[in-house]
């Protein structure tokens, strides 16, 4: 018995390793003559339908766009612009808190808070009557002080004679424009 | 897994999804559905598609198990409408040895699809895809020697009926 087919007894046992029966395979179709012609047409059929039968041309570009329309990008763009909004609509609404907060007025006098615009200013108004107060008794006592003038008299006259001749000659500019 | 990742892992395995699938069901227009539909499965999947193993095995598993549905769901035995197209064969320049080969092919595919379901995909597997006993069984979910049983029974008969095939009663073993 020769050794090949010692081997496709072995193959069609299913004793042969896949290289092995890719080996025999290579060795039956290198062969010339009409020896093993019917294994030879099988074996060259497998090889010929593993390359023959393949999809047509348009599956790949079918499979390729139903993919692309399976994937849920769309969804998660949508759920990324929902936090997006979320976000955005907290920020606002913060900024907006804070600067209507601002705009009110109130006035904090020792330690008590008034809201109330009218109550502020009359608050500060006494406030400031308090504080000018002690101005005002110091004036009182410094009246006095007027008596003093008669003693101040000789730079008090002379002050007056320059300011009077300013006015005599103011007077006669006048007369002679006129 | 995002889309480019699927197209470079996952699609270059479209071919041998078709093939099994057209040997299964014997049609082509069914099995290129058969083989959207699988991308389609395996698309919906693909976050599991990361833990896989051996993701040929799983693919055409995968592959099996929809065209088996496809099968009892038209209440048929597959592979006999026969309504495989007339092979293509580009390569050949020789008129005479292109017309051996495109009917030699159509006997073969019918042989293949004269098998019980077992054995057509089995031998599909092993004699045109070139897979390990290993990964038809992935595929199968059979064992090795339950495998090499079917195999065996499988290449015997195409054998048988290929030798006394009418067009092809020259042939010598």
């Amino acid at each position: 018995m020769k050794e090949i087919d010692v081997l496709l007894e072995k193959y069609e046992n299913c004793e042969l390793s896949l290289q092995e029966e890719a080996d025999l395979k290579r060795r039956l179709l290198e062969l010339s003559g009409n020896e093993y012609t019917l294994y030879k047409q099988l074996f060259n059929a497998y090889a010929e339908l593993n390359k023959s039968d393949v999809p047509a041309a348009h599956v790949h570009n079918n499979i390729v766009s139903k993919l692309r329309v399976h994937t849920p990008i769309s969804k998660r763009r949508i759920f990324q612009y929902a936090y997006l909004s979320v976000a955005a609509s907290i920020v606002l609404a913060v900024g907006f808190f804070g600067l209507t907060q601002q705009k009110e007025a109130f006035v904090i006098e020792q330690g008590v808070r008034y809201d109330d615009m009218e109550k502020a200013v009359g608050c500060a108004d006494e406030a400031i009557t308090e504080a000018i107060a002690p101005l005002r008794s110091s004036m009182q006592s410094l009246q006095p002080i007027k008596g003093l003038e008669g003693s101040l008299k000789p730079s008090y006259v002379a002050t007056t004679i320059k300011d009077s001749s300013y006015k005599v000659r103011d007077d006669s500019m006048l007369k002679s424009r006129n | 897994m995002d889309l480019k990742q699927f197209e470079i892992n996952i699609l270059p395995l479209k071919d041998k999804i078709f093939r099994l699938a057209y040997y299964l069901l014997a049609n082509k227009t069914e099995a290129e559905d058969a083989t959207q539909e699988v991308f389609l499965k395996l698309w919906n999947i693909r976050q599991e598609l990361l833990a896989v193993e051996n993701m040929q095995a799983f693919v055409l598993r995968v592959t099996r198990n929809l065209c088996l549905d496809k099968i009892r769901s038209q209440n048929r035995r597959a592979g006999t409408d026969e309504l495989f197209d007339d092979a293509v064969v580009e390569k050949n320049n020789n008129p005479h040895e292109r017309v051996e080969l495109i009917d030699t092919l159509t006997i073969v595919r019918k042989l293949i699809a004269s098998l019980p379901e077992t054995q057509r995909t089995i031998i599909s597997l092993r004699d045109i895809e070139e897979l390990e006993f290993e990964e038809i069984s992935a595929i199968t979910g059979l064992n090795e020697n339950a495998i090499k049983v079917n195999l065996s029974r499988a290449r015997k008969k195409i054998r048988d009926f290929f030798s006394t095939h009418p067009t092809n009663s020259n042939a010598t073993l």
